[in-house]
């Protein structure tokens, strides 16, 4: 045991960190420390939980009593519309988690962003390399907080080169079983687009981001690098894969329509998962240096993320039992995926 | 049992065919130029490809695989070529019966009705020349 | 005996699938909205086209341009009636505003592209060239690639291809019939050097620009298209209020064309495509008339550098012809700031003629490809001198204008 490489998770009863956790706890040589502030879910084995707040004060002692080498921060609050508590977390709690583990002497921390934090900008380049401005919207409680996270982190790089720190930026997660703002997006019943638009969307299947976080675990490699899947998607042909019918609203009505709102809830643009300038213009992260550096291949194509949501949703659906949305399709990409699968492993990946 | 027995001697006949037409009757060719068509030929049994391309000067006929995006894209087999150059199988017969597809605008094609003529009065000698004929 | 005949129930259907309820026109089987609109079609055309207040497009019989649409529209109808038999043209309703927000909501199915099509010809006819006409061109145009039946189903599943840029080939092919129609009838485009482009390699494409909207890039592209041996697809950089614009914006994607940035230009020249810029940016689309043909200044001769770079010859091009499209009299920084656009044309007939000025005059076009500029005696480092940089950046304007020179020495008229 004492020989073994200590692994932090944090939030870890949260969708992510459970998930990571639990991969993590399959290897031998780890040993798995899940802090939260709540009991995490029952089945992953051999975790080491400590029921801490990542605000607090004593996490610099935590660290350094746990001899923690290396933190996956993954308790962060995906929320559309600004709030207090969210930023108090996700943001307060980030810094003094880096605070405390360059304290603490911790050699590297993952963290989990987004590819949104570029900002959906009708003079984006067609593709954003990691060095791009970040001129993400402010209006959405979780693409400022992690504008301000990518602020300090940048600044932290800086001050404390000892602790390496991996930001991975995924672009739109679609899973089935994942929660996020594309996700919540497509489940809407009728999901509202903007007339004569069509952005290019990116898209990372919800696997695919746990299996690039644990890569950057044993990759040696540190920094920021976009992940997303092979191919782009037009926002239309996504609606139409995951068979949605959109409403399309006339541009200056729909942003007028959610100012209007917004003036009255006094959370804007609270029905929509996804802000409207992210249904206008496109933000394609440049997956040279995750291809070229990191060396990491995402399994699922972007075609197939779309196909595999669709259908699992088909097959929960209870009326239909004859036969579910792209059964075939999916048996035919999953042979695919495992047919790549084994030529990465061939190829020495270290997954598998 | 195919006609051609292989994807070069397929290419064979057609390169003879079309030399001929180039030769006996060069207006033709200058139909083609002045439709200013692509034309890409896919056929299976044996699996070939032919590009018409009337943008070049002279028209150009290219074999085997081209990078050239055709306007128009004609997928059969060797031998429904076969037939159709013999006059045993009508167009029309051959659209409606699916043996014959087409992919492009078809009316352009009409452009170049005189170079299909000129290939099937040219199609048997052609075979003969090349050692297989089939009556 | 009048009262009987005024009594006759006109035998259309209405949009709503119900009986028509107005009486027919006396001696015609349909009421006055109904009325089939090939009956007076060119007793309209000739009136409207004589209150039309611009000089000049007059003698270019505006008739015989509007009969050339009506054909291309009427074989579209054909095609469709192909896939739902059913169908019949009707006529040009006043009601289709009603319509066209049902039909956003119902998505795409034949029957719409249907009325969409038959509002589109009725209003032609009527000479009725409003927003609602233009909105319909661009539903024609964005979904005539699902009128063909074959592919219809796999699109509306969402079964179909892009490249990393979004381009869509099947929405290419599509278009082109449009495109095709503007390149050989509206504007009667002569194209000359064709040949130095190159097959398969890269290259980068410097044009004059003007004209509000990409028309020049478009009928760029359709020449490369339409004459190039290789039938290449030009990659043409827009500039970046474009991709504000509704349908403009998604069209512009679709067709493989890409904003105007260094990163997106080196990428795609890297890619070996064919790309084309046009260094004027703005200050080229906003000239006013007076300023026509002369070329404004390069930028910082940032495509220079992109050339250099990658090493990609520079092939100039001379567009004539599209200048004229629209006459831009002044500019109003007032109504810019209000549309969001970077400037705000006053033509002869925009704004005052409403939307109808937004429609580009069928002037004559030119378009010259010169001979290739090679810049592989270059290296990266070149590009930091910014005096050669510049040198490089204003030879090859003046040799555009030189080009754009002789060929309106050979002109005749803007109309021919």
């Amino acid at each position: 045991m004492a020989d073994k490489r200590v692994i932090l998770v944090t939030g870890v009863a949260g969708y992510w960190g459970s998930r990571v956790a639990k991969q993590l706890s399959l290897e031998k040589d780890l040993h798995i420390v899940g802090i939260d502030k709540t009991e995490p879910p029952d089945g992953i084995e051999n975790l080491d939980f400590i029921q801490a707040d990542i605000r607090s004060r004593l996490l610099t002692d935590l660290l350094e009593a746990e001899k923690v080498d290396t933190v996956f921060h993954l308790h962060f609050l995906e929320q559309a519309g600004p709030s207090e508590q969210a930023f108090d977390i996700n943001v307060m709690g980030t810094t003094n988690l880096f605070a405390a583990c360059a304290k603490a002497g911790v050699s590297k921390i993952i963290f989990r962003s987004s590819t949104s934090v570029y900002g959906a900008r009708p003079d984006n380049s067609a593709f954003l390399t990691e060095d791009s401005p970040l001129r993400g919207s402010r209006h959405y409680g979780y693409i400022r907080d992690l504008l301000e996270i990518e602020a300090f982190v940048n600044g932290f790089r800086r001050q404390s080169p000892e602790t390496k720190v991996v930001v991975l930026r995924f672009a739109n997660i679609v899973g089935p079983t994942a929660d996020s703002p594309m996700i919540r997006f497509l489940n809407l019943h009728k999901p509202i687009v903007l007339l004569g638009f069509d952005p290019l969307l990116q898209l990372i299947q919800e696997d695919d981001v746990v299996a690039a976080l644990v890569y950057s675990l044993k990759s040696e490699i540190a920094g920021i690098y976009n992940i997303a899947a092979d191919g782009i998607v037009p926002l239309s042909k996504a609606l139409r894969l995951v068979r949605k019918r959109p409403i399309r609203i006339f541009h200056p009505f729909a942003y007028k329509g959610f100012e209007l709102l917004g003036s009255v809830h006094g959370r804007p643009l609270a029905y929509m998962p996804i802000e409207l300038d992210y249904l206008r213009y496109s933000w394609i992260g440049d997956l040279r240096k995750m291809q070229e550096d990191l060396g990491f291949q995402p399994l699922y194509l972007a075609d197939e993320t779309l196909r595999e949501f669709a259908g699992q949703k088909s097959s929960e659906d209870e009326d239909e039992q004859e036969s579910n949305l792209y059964d075939d399709e999916r048996l035919h990409d999953l042979i695919e995926r495992r047919r790549r699968a084994k030529e990465l492993a061939s190829n020495g990946d270290p997954r598998e | 049992m195919p006609v051609f027995s292989n994807t070069e001697q397929f290419y064979r006949v057609t390169k003879t065919l079309f030399d001929k037409i180039q030769k006996e009757n060069p207006s033709a060719a200058a139909e083609l130029e002045s439709s200013k068509l692509i034309i890409r030929f896919n056929t299976s049994d044996p699996t070939a490809m032919l590009v018409l391309n009337g943008r070049r000067h002279p028209a150009e006929v290219s074999y085997g695989e081209n990078r050239v995006r055709p306007e128009v894209d004609v997928s059969m087999t060797a031998d429904t070529l076969h037939k159709i150059l013999l006059g045993e199988l009508g167009l029309a017969k051959a659209l409606s019966s699916k043996a014959l597809r087409v992919r492009g605008p078809m009316r352009k094609t009409l452009k170049v009705a005189d170079l299909f003529h000129q290939c099937q009065e040219y199609y048997s000698d052609a075979l003969r020349e090349e050692g297989i004929w089939t009556g | 005996m009048h009262d009987t005949e005024a009594r006759i129930q006109c035998v259309a259907t209405t949009k709503a699938g119900t009986r028509c309820k107005h009486n027919a026109i006396p001696g015609e089987d349909y009421c006055h909205i109904h009325r089939p609109i090939t009956a007076d079609r060119t007793a309209t055309g000739s009136k409207r086209s004589s209150v039309d207040g611009e000089s000049g497009t007059k003698d270019l019989t505006d008739g015989e341009l509007r009969e050339q649409l009506m054909e291309e529209l009427d074989s579209l109808i054909t095609r469709v009636q192909a896939i739902s038999p059913d169908y019949r043209p009707s006529a040009y309703a006043s009601d289709g505003t009603n319509g066209s927000t049902d039909e956003e909501t119902e998505g795409v199915d034949p029957d719409l592209q249907n009325r969409i099509l038959s509002r589109l010809r009725g209003s032609i006819n009527e000479d009725l060239l409003d927003a609602e006409t233009w909105k319909g061109l661009w539903y024609m145009v964005n979904y005539t690639v699902e009128y063909q039946s074959d592919i219809f189903k796999r699109r509306l599943s969402g079964d179909y291809d892009t490249d990393e840029w979004g381009l869509d080939w099947e929405f290419v092919e599509a278009v082109r019939p449009f495109l095709d129609f503007l390149y050989n009838v509206y504007w009667r485009i002569e194209t000359t050097g064709i040949e130095h482009i190159p097959d398969y390699d890269r290259a980068l494409l410097v044009s004059n620009h003007s004209g509000q909207l990409p028309w020049d890039g478009a009928m760029i592209m359709t020449a490369i298209l339409n004459e190039h041996p290789a039938q290449r697809l030009a990659r043409n950089l827009y500039a970046n209020w474009f991709p504000t614009l509704p349908f403009i914006s998604s069209a512009l994607v679709k067709m493989g064309q890409a904003l105007a940035t260094v990163e997106n230009g080196t990428r795609l020249l890297n890619q070996d495509e064919l790309v084309g810029v046009f260094p004027e940016g703005y200050k080229g689309v906003g000239k006013l008339y007076k300023d026509r043909y002369k070329l404004a200044r390069f930028g910082r001769g940032g495509f220079v550098k992109m050339a250099i770079n990658t090493q990609a010859p520079i092939i100039p091009v001379s567009v004539v012809g599209a200048e004229e499209t629209y006459v831009t009299v002044a500019k109003s920084s007032i109504l810019a700031r209000l549309t969001g656009f970077p400037y705000f044309p006053i033509s002869l007939r925009f704004p005052w003629l409403g939307l109808m000025g937004a429609i580009p005059l069928p002037s004559k076009w030119y378009i010259d490809f010169g001979e290739p500029i090679a810049t592989d005696s270059y290296n990266s480092e070149d590009t930091k001198d910014l005096a050669l940089v510049s040198e490089l950046t204003d030879h090859i304007r003046n040799i555009i204008q030189e080009m754009i020179n002789n060929r309106l020495k050979i002109r005749r008229s803007v109309f021919r």
